[in-house]
């Protein structure tokens, strides 16, 4: 109990030494902790917010859609766990490249961050950032009906989805080949015949963890099955494609012989009903015509007889008259005539009666009587017949003028009948003419449609596996460079927070001595005097380890993750308290710092008792080397000699400030080191060596310059372009499987694009006889110049490269060669990308035929930009806590090395030394074991920071381990602040010391 | 007037809540050249005398006139001249930087000061003239006392304060001191004060200022001092 308190008493009593001891070990643990915690921690967080949305672990498209049996195939494999189809529509809106999905809920479910769901078929939902609740958003395209039921959407929520977990959201088949928008409506609001993406969530992959090795062994057997399931569904429906196509055309031809046989008979009766319908109005008209000539002939005839009977009635009256005239009569006119000659006739009979018939005038007027009667009976004669004559001609005129009426009516009414034939026939002729338009219209599309079915091409399924989600893998890539970084930062903390530690106990033990010999001769067990120091160590430490593993286990991984939430969309971290990991810390730290306390104390007890009582033999002084070497010491002031002297007097001490210097520095350097190389390492790789702006893909290679796609190019400002044959082949080493770009260009000048240049910065050019293979594969195969490497397709091919250059290059490993070399290791060329500067006429050349996407370099370097600010991150981190660090080693120090001289200060300021001259007595050390310190330290760094830079690159990477001479400049200044600030805090100490202590007795 | 003139000096320790008067109203003087002893037991307020003597510690009123000036309104810095160029201090533990040769212990002190004694030339006055190439650890107490001493008249001071010089040695060695502090203050006439509770070193005093719970109790003046030979403790 009285040990207890002791050690208490002794911790109120040196604050400072006991504060120092728990913040050096916090900051070690920390360090260690929360930097080798925060990629877990995000990994776990990520997989946590994965498993609550259902993130799919496959994803199926297909070239010709899936449909409900492509569903159920599917849904019967033995390793789908949950399955579910979706329509997926791809749009341009206001420019923007927009997924339209319709909301799932089984697999890739959103979360609803403001808002609600869409309840009716006009709202929608939007990714969190992009439009605002409340905003319509319009399909431009006018065949939307094709998918989508509606085309004038409201937005009522947003959300995050675990699909589009980062700002760039990869690739869309509109526009310009980036996706920039996606939004979400309900499923029912689809028009589609067919699904678009089946999604499913393989057995067991939600136990697995996502990025980790088993999650990739769970997958593995649904991929198996996929693979295999692939080609079956293909053919099936292929197959149903073709019987659907082939069935409709049948149908179609069939109605087609329908509708003619159906028609034609229809078509050919009205023909033969208008015909005879004609037929008969002709004849009608025939039999009118005869009519009427008949009618005038008959007329003729009448007329005739009738003029040629008044002409001899009227002959025979000419004769009469004459007779007439004889007897003296002349008339005008018959009557007259008859009149007179009655009157004569009544005269002659009155002279007849008067004559005797022996009269010779009797005779004769007898006669004469008898003439002229018999010549008005002629005269009665004629003019009855000229009366008869009359009456006939007038009868005939009668019959004549009605029998013309009625024929001209009847002609009239067939000309009405002509007319209502002629609409008919009209009408028939268009009908008709319509008809066979129909008919050969019809053909036409069976024809086209039997055309089109010959050139079908069998439907091909594409599986997607979260790797192909960039959000998802950018991340894991940006959790391990964190890794990768933890591997190697925290040892060095933890070993600069060791030796600081074992330093401050030796000191204070060695304070303590003369109690630990007045314990000692008390009779107070030795265990239990280590143990005093022991539990004195131990809390500082625990307290230590509590604040260190609370900051370790919580700050530090918020820190890092809020920083990285800048260019993703996920959820806030959970931090996972690591135990296992947290207990070894601890043990290792407990054991450790007992085991130097022990060892400090128990080195102690070497002496006896009573030698502990007296004062510690004061340390021989000592002559330096330096002083041997005359010359240069007769030069150095008296001040300075002292100081080498002091500083070789505690060798422990200087090494420990040295190693506590230096250490900081070192990673000081080491963090601005990663900084310069990362913030180069873009500006080099896509500046200086890969010099264009963007790949062009083509739809179909070609195998030589396409004049088409020159013109357009060229239509297009677009100078200079470089055919190109790029494919992935991979090369195997270190039991995998590393990737290789392989490009093969047209032009054996590549210098618009590239400037490749060998190890010693010589140009590089293309040859008929071999490859340039980049810096990594040559470093990964350990092979060189004239030497061959050995690539395989994605078909397992082998092909042998000779190697005749190695270029400098930072990303990704290429083979580049020229078509010449291309054709003898692989065949034929033939070109299926266009390297060119486009200056953002993408849209543009999307929108030919020639283009199916457009790579641009500046995307890649965006998204290589954010991995790599997880590593300029993380170096703040570095920066930040060697800092610390470097201020508390540096303090501590100090303080050790005041307090192990508070005598001699204090008998220096007796002697009447001014505050400056004392500070200055022990700054001059303090500076020479910097100067030292830091020197050392640049050494260390420019070795530590290449050894991070190393453990730090992958497969595809290779980091400029050169530092830029400010990083240099810029790690010195700050050690050098830091050194002023502890000195200045220092002064304060020197200050205080009393100098009664000179009086006192040596302890 | 005296060449050290101390007056009414009192000096209060404030510890917490507990008041220590050390020194009550303390009066003497001492001449120039004079070999002072300050005698008294523990805790009698020597060490006190001694501190503000030597200007490493301010009294709470009186005053302290050296040469005539005061020092007892000196702040820090005037404090640290005075030290620097009037004082030479004897420790009892001779205070030597060990890893300093005997030599460059002397030099030093003797680098801050106007007109230092040469270093090797006292030190040999000291006896130590072979010897000074020597580190303390490789002296016994006696010579390290003596390169002290050296040390504090290397800086040819107007008053050689020693506190308790005698304190760690045997008494062959600590006469040997004794003797080595008598010569020098009568051949180079410069005022020392030993502190000592040793009543015996007090025989040689000319002077002997006896100090009893904060006060003066007495103070004795020897017409004839006696040397170091005829006493013996």
């Amino acid at each position: 109990m009285f040990m207890f308190k002791n050690t208490l008493r002794k911790i109120k009593h040196s604050l400072g030494r006991f504060i120092t001891l728990i913040l050096i070990i916090a900051i070690g643990a920390a360090f260690f902790a929360g930097v080798r915690e925060t990629s877990s921690d995000m990994i776990r967080t990520m997989d946590e917010y994965y498993d609550k949305t259902n993130l799919m672990d496959y994803r199926i498209v297909s070239t010709m859609g899936l449909t409900e049996d492509d569903l159920t195939a599917l849904k019967n494999l033995n390793n789908t766990e949950v399955i579910e189809a979706n329509y997926t529509y791809e749009t341009v809106i206001d420019g923007d490249a927009t997924k339209i999905y319709g909301i799932t809920h089984d697999i890739n479910n959103v979360t609803l961050v403001d808002g609600k769901m869409p309840e009716e078929d006009n709202e929608c939902l939007v990714l969190d950032g992009s439009y605002n609740i409340g905003d319509t958003i319009i399909i431009e395209d006018e065949d939307y009906g094709d998918y989508l039921k509606n085309n004038t959407y409201k937005v009522v929520g947003t959300v995050n989805s675990s699909m589009y977990i980062y700002s760039n959201l990869g690739i869309s088949t509109v526009s310009d080949g980036k996706l920039d928008n996606v939004i979400y409506i309900n499923k029912d609001n689809f028009n589609m015949e067919y699904y678009t993406e089946i999604y499913l969530i393989a057995k067991g992959s939600t136990d697995a963890t996502s990025y980790r090795d088993d999650y990739d062994e769970t997958i593995k057997e649904l991929n198996a099955e996929l693979e295999e399931l692939a080609p079956i569904r293909e053919t099936i429906r292929y197959e149903e494609i073709k019987t659907a196509a082939m069935e409709e055309i049948y149908d179609a031809r069939e109605e087609i012989n329908n509708l003619k046989s159906e028609n034609e008979e229809k078509f050919s009766d009205a023909k033969e009903e208008l015909d005879s319908g004609q037929a008969q109005i002709n004849s009608g008209y025939a039999q009118i015509n005869n009519a009427l000539a008949e009618l005038e002939t008959r007329r003729t005839q009448v007329l005739t007889e009738l003029d040629n009977n008044e002409a001899t009635l009227n002959t025979n009256l000419a004769k009469i008259n004459a007779t007439l005239t004889t007897y003296g009569i002349v008339t005008s006119n018959i009557d007259e005539s008859i009149n007179a000659l009655n009157t004569e006739i009544t005269n002659l009979n009155n002279l007849l009666a008067t004559l005797d018939e022996t009269n010779p005038q009797y005779q004769i007027t007898v006669e004469t009587i008898n003439n002229l009667n018999t010549l008005v009976t002629s005269l009665n004669e004629i003019k009855s017949g000229l009366n008869e004559i009359t009456n006939a001609r007038n009868e005939f005129n009668n019959t004549y003028n009605e029998t013309l009426n009625t024929l001209n009516s009847n002609r009239e009414d067939l000309d009405k009948q002509q007319e209502t034939l002629n609409e008919n026939l009209e009408e028939y002729n268009t009908n008709y003419a319509e008809f066979q338009n129909q008919i050969n219209e019809g053909l036409t599309e069976i024809a086209n449609a039997e055309a089109e079915i010959a050139t079908l091409e069998k439907p091909e399924w594409y599986l997607f596996d979260r790797e192909d989600n960039s959000g998802y893998t950018t991340f894991l890539e940006s959790a391990t460079k964190i890794d990768s970084i933890a591997a190697v930062f925290p040892i060095f903390f933890i070993a600069v927070a060791f030796l600081m530690c074992l330093n401050t106990m030796t000191r204070m033990i060695e304070e303590e001595r003369t109690e630990i010999g007045i314990f000692t001769s008390l009779g107070i067990g030795k265990f239990k005097i280590i143990f005093s120091y022991i539990f004195y160590v131990l809390l500082a430490t625990l307290l230590g380890l509590l604040i260190g593993l609370t900051i370790g286990y919580t700050i530090i991984p918020h820190v890092l993750y809020n920083v990285y939430t800048q260019s993703y969309i996920i959820p806030g971290l959970k931090t996972y308290a690591n135990i296992p990991i947290c207990i070894s810390i601890i043990e290792v730290c407990i054991i450790t710092m007992s085991l130097v306390t022990f060892i400090a104390v128990a080195v102690k007890f070497k002496n006896s008792p009573a030698n502990l009582l007296r004062p510690a033999s004061p340390k021989n002084g000592r002559k330096v080397l330096l002083e041997k070497i005359n010359f240069i010491w007769k030069r150095i002031s008296f001040s300075w000699k002292v100081t080498i002297r002091n500083l070789f007097r505690y060798k422990k001490r200087i090494i420990m400030t040295l190693i506590g210097i230096s250490g900081c520095t070192a990673l000081l350097l080491t963090g601005f080191g990663i900084k310069d190389s990362i913030s180069k390492i873009l500006d080099i790789q896509y500046g200086e060596i890969e010099k264009y702006d963007s790949m062009l893909f083509l739809n179909e290679s070609v195998t030589e310059e396409n004049v088409e796609i020159n013109n357009l190019l060229a239509n297009n400002n677009i100078e200079n372009p470089l055919y190109a044959h790029m494919e992935t082949l991979t090369f195997a080493a270190n039991n995998k499987n590393i990737d290789v770009y392989s490009l093969a260009f047209l032009d054996n000048d590549i210098s618009n694009y590239y400037d490749l240049l060998d190890l010693n910065g010589n140009p590089l050019s293309l040859d008929d006889e071999g490859a340039i293979v980049t810096e990594k594969i040559a470093d990964i195969l350990n092979v060189d110049v004239g030497d061959t490497i050995t690539l395989r397709d994605n078909n397992n091919e082998i092909y042998v490269i000779k190697i005749s250059g190695i270029s400098k290059n930072y990303i990704n490993n290429y083979v580049y060669m020229n078509t010449n070399y291309y054709n003898l290791v692989f065949g034929d060329i033939s070109y299926n990308t266009i390297i060119a500067n486009i200056n953002d006429l993408g849209d543009t050349l999307l929108a030919s035929e020639y283009f199916s996407n457009i790579q641009y370099t500046e995307d890649s370097v965006s998204t290589l930009q954010d991995i790599f600010d997880s590593m300029n991150h993380i170096v703040f981190l570095i920066i930040g806590f060697s800092s610390v660090l470097a201020i508390t080693v540096l303090y501590n120090l100090t303080t050790i090395n005041i307090s192990e001289r508070t005598r001699e200060i204090a008998t220096l300021k007796v002697l009447g030394f001014n505050d400056k001259e004392i500070s200055m007595y022990v700054y001059r050390e303090t500076i020479i074991l910097t100067i030292i310190g830091i020197i050392i330290g640049l050494l260390v760094g420019i070795g530590l920071n290449a050894f991070v830079l190393t453990v730090a690159e992958t497969d595809e990477i290779i980091f400029i381990k050169q530092i830029h001479y400010l990083s240099y400049i810029l790690t010195v200044v700050i050690m050098i602040i830091f050194t002023i600030i502890v000195q200045i805090i220092t002064n304060f100490i020197l200050r205080k010391v009393n100098m009664i202590d000179s009086l006192k007795s040596v302890e | 007037m005296a060449f050290i003139e101390v007056k009414d000096l009192t000096k209060i320790y404030q510890m917490g809540e507990v008041t220590i008067k050390a020194l009550d109203n303390v009066s003497f003087s001492i001449d120039e050249g004079e070999l002072v002893v300050v005698l008294g037991p523990s805790g009698a307020g020597k060490t006190t005398i001694l501190n503000i003597l030597g200007g490493m510690d301010s009294p709470t009123s009186g005053e302290i006139i050296i040469d005539g000036t005061d020092i007892s309104k000196y702040n820090r810095k005037e404090l640290t001249k005075y030290r620097r160029y009037d004082i030479g201090f004897v420790f009892q533990f001779y205070n030597l930087v060990g890893n300093l040769t005997a030599l460059e212990n002397v030099s030093l002190a003797n680098q801050i000061c106007k007109n230092p004694k040469d270093s090797k030339e006292t030190l040999a006055s000291v006896g130590l003239k072979d010897r000074m190439d020597h580190f303390p650890a490789q002296l016994s107490g006696g010579e390290q006392q003596r390169v002290s001493i050296a040390r504090a008249l290397a800086k040819n001071p107007k008053i050689l304060l020693c506190d308790e010089p005698t304190g760690a040695l045997d008494s062959k060695t600590g006469k040997m001191i004794i003797k080595l502090l008598q010569n020098t203050c009568h051949k180079t006439k410069t005022t020392t004060i030993i502190i000592t509770h040793n009543a015996v070193i007090a025989e040689i005093a000319d002077k002997v200022i006896k100090v009893k719970n904060g006060t003066i109790e007495d103070i004795i003046i020897h017409k004839k001092p006696k040397s170091v030979e005829e006493i013996d403790w």
